[in-house]
């Protein structure tokens, strides 16, 4: 149980020779974006390697393995929160390799992933508390950084696949895997108070954040939106909407050398993300009008611009109309949010 | 109604047990703690009758390493309990540092990684972790189990691994010693789809059910037919009768055949060829993809193992007898009890022919 409580305080980092690369052990902890269905999805920092240390050297090439991490499932009395709820019982999960780096693999079970598509049970839920083999096979002498990334998958109807997310394996502790690189703008979730959420069947939505903490993307680095494009996600108990906002439909807000942030339009979509004394967001959809046959439940406004992730989670105050709509005022920023993949 | 409530009780088994993290980690994992507040003696709490399952991960030369994750070690979260009773099993204070101290390796054949250090003889240890610490230092960790056979990948094989875990410079005693059986092969559960009746995945476990019965009754019926055909020798010898004719029908029906094929050997690896099949054509690529071709020749040859174990409980001396007869030349024409290593000696029964 401590574990579980160390890993929403933040992972015990240790920091190991000169680069200090940060080496995870903390479990990745497996659940879904909603009560009955939604995105299957992992609590887990991905940021931080995994290393990987020698088993033999045979042949030229030498084999290195970890068991850490491992999948848990999330714990529905001191973990589930808004957004992340356990898996239903009976659903089956998968892991899905993406992309893999030349030498590194992923053993599970019997099965080694070790080529993009490639595939294995992870577990059927709840009955999810597995350790796999991360593995590397590299020439004697070699030591890096090698990339492993996934997704969870699912055939059951309810459950869409999580986003891949990305690890990073290192056969030296001194190693710094380029994500950790000083260079690279911070990325993480920015957790942005509501103000206003409607949600019509007639509509589409409309929300609008309170001012908060944070800052925009930097104009031409990797997470302008205008380069790298975005997405709007929002969801609740009983749908899912993704948004993609491609770069080509943003433009940046204020005079070059000064951005202030950015404005999406195109279609019937608009999305302002600016920064002023603080950090505000809206966006309409009027295309986005779920079934409101029976109340949603608590929803969320996933808004990711490059590796930007802003969050917003309408729970507390709202009001709902059976078959028409659903408002919701004045919401505090989301306890947490997944870090964005 | 008995039977009513027999289903009900089948359908909570499969959909609902074990609920919750908690009760997962009890099941798979081992829980270390002590027989007293505060001190005593460590000890693990853990099924260990269980078989470590362990898979196919590569070879090195003409050896095969096999590994698994399963079980991890843990500790109490105050909700365990002393078998048989309410009284909860000791949490330890902060601090205590646990490391595992392999005893036995079974012959080389065993070993065990963890926190990166790989534990191959006996007397190596490892620290697993220290009690309250944060991760990665705290006490929640999976080896890396590992099975080295001198075999090809696809070979079935099993051995012991036992270990002791202790506490220095505590107030801990260390526990007794502790043995687990690593083996390569047991089957992964069928992965059925969630969308659908998976027709295929049902089919290959019954498949699977299907091809190793016929499996193991053919191998049973052929060790059968020539025990029982040396038990007529030794029952002439015992009424002093004439027990030529018997010999050499108990030579004809354990060693004798035409052909290769036609031989006791031969038959009992064509048995074992078509199980194989059978099996592939269920489970393999073309069909569920439920098993790959090492985990199912490896099952196949539990199989064989358990169905030789079976005769050699039967009868009484059966490794020896079947040392009374060679093979033939082109099947390798080495002493016959050499072709089923199953066929285990029973304590007590003398070496060589009587």
């Amino acid at each position: 149980m401590s574990r579980r409580l160390t890993v929403a305080l933040g992972a015990w980092i240790v920091l190991l020779g000169r680069a200090h690369a940060v080496i995870l052990d903390v479990d990745m902890v497996v659940g879904a974006s909603g009560r009955t269905g939604g995105t299957l999805r992992i609590v887990h920092d991905f940021s931080r390697p995994i290393l990987v240390t020698p088993i033999i050297a045979a042949g030229g090439v030498t084999r290195y393995t970890s068991t850490q991490p491992g999948f848990d499932a999330v714990d529905p009395l001191t973990e589930a929160e808004p957004g992340f709820q356990p898996v239903q019982a009976g659903t089956p999960i998968r892991v899905e390799v993406t992309a893999v780096d030349a030498g590194a693999s992923f053993k599970l079970g019997s099965v080694v992933l070790d080529a993009p598509g490639a595939a294995a049970a992870l577990a059927t839920a709840p009955n999810l508390h597995v350790h796999g083999e991360w593995r590397l096979l590299l020439p004697d002498g070699v030591v890096g950084a090698y990339s492993i990334a996934f997704r969870l998958t699912t055939t059951s109807p309810a459950y869409t696949a999580s986003p891949p997310y990305v690890f990073t394996l290192v056969n030296a502790p001194d190693v710094v895997p380029p994500t950790t690189t000083t260079t690279l703008p911070a990325t993480g979730a920015v957790l942005v108070p509501g103000r206003r959420l409607a949600l019509s069947a007639r509509k589409g939505l409309a929300v609008a954040s309170a001012a908060a903490e944070g800052d925009v993307p930097v104009a031409g680095g990797p997470d302008d939106p205008a380069v790298a494009g975005g997405s709007l996600e929002v969801r609740a108990d009983t749908f899912d909407a993704t948004l993609e906002l491609p770069a080509t439909g943003w433009r940046r807000l204020g005079r070059a050398g000064a951005v202030r942030g950015y404005r999406y339009a195109s279609g019937p979509h608009r999305v302002v993300l600016k920064r002023g004394r603080r950090l505000a967001l809206a966006a309409r959809a009027p295309d986005v009008a779920p079934s409101l046959d029976t109340d949603p439940g608590p929803v969320e406004v996933i808004l990711d611009v490059g590796a930007r992730r802003y969050c917003l989670y309408f729970g507390g105050a709202r009001r709902f109309t059976a078959g028409r709509r659903l408002r919701a005022v004045d919401a505090p920023p989301p306890p947490t949010c997944e870090e964005p993949s | 109604m008995r039977r009513k409530l027999a289903c009900a009780v089948l359908a909570a088994l499969l959909t609902h047990a074990p609920a919750g993290r908690a009760l997962a980690h009890h099941v798979v994992d081992f829980i270390v703690t002590s027989n007293a507040e505060g001190g005593g003696q460590l000890l693990v709490s853990y099924d260990f009758r269980s078989v470590v399952p362990v898979s196919f991960n590569f070879a090195l030369g003409d050896a095969s390493v096999y590994s698994g994750t399963n079980p991890g070690f843990d500790t109490a979260d105050g909700d365990e309990f002393f078998p048989g009773t309410t009284v909860p099993y000791p949490i330890f204070p902060p601090g205590v540092p646990i490391h595992v101290v392999l005893v036995d390796n079974d012959g080389g054949r065993t070993a065990m990684k963890i926190n990166g250090q790989t534990l191959v003889n006996p007397g190596d240890a490892g620290l697993v972790g220290v009690s309250g610490a944060s991760p990665p230092g705290d006490l929640h960790r999976h080896p890396e189990w590992q099975l080295l056979l001198t075999s090809p990948p696809g070979t079935f094989g099993e051995a012991r691994i036992a270990f002791r875990v202790m506490a220095p410079a505590s107030s801990y005693g260390e526990s007794v010693t502790y043995a687990l059986v690593l083996s390569n092969g047991h089957l992964p559960p069928p992965e059925y789809a969630g969308d659908r009746l998976d027709r295929e995945s049902l089919r290959c476990q019954a498949g699977v059910g299907k091809s190793i019965e016929v499996l193991v009754r053919s191998i049973y019926a052929e060790l059968r037919g020539c025990l029982d055909a040396v038990q007529l020798v030794r029952a002439a010898d015992a009424a002093r009768l004439d027990s030529s004719r018997a010999l050499a029908r108990a030579e004809a029906r354990c060693a004798g055949g035409r052909t290769d094929a036609a031989t006791m050997i031969g038959r009992v690896q064509r048995a074992e060829a078509k199980a194989r099949a059978a099996i592939t054509r269920r489970c393999g690529p073309g069909a569920s993809k439920d098993l790959d071709d090492h985990a199912i020749a490896q099952h196949v040859g539990l199989a064989r193992c358990r169905a030789e174990g079976i005769v050699a409980a039967s009868y009484f001396r059966a490794r020896t007898y079947l040392r009374l007869f060679t093979a033939r030349d082109s099947q390798g024409g080495r002493p016959l009890h050499e072709y089923f290593p199953c066929v285990v000696q029973t304590a007590g029964e003398e070496e060589g022919p009587s």
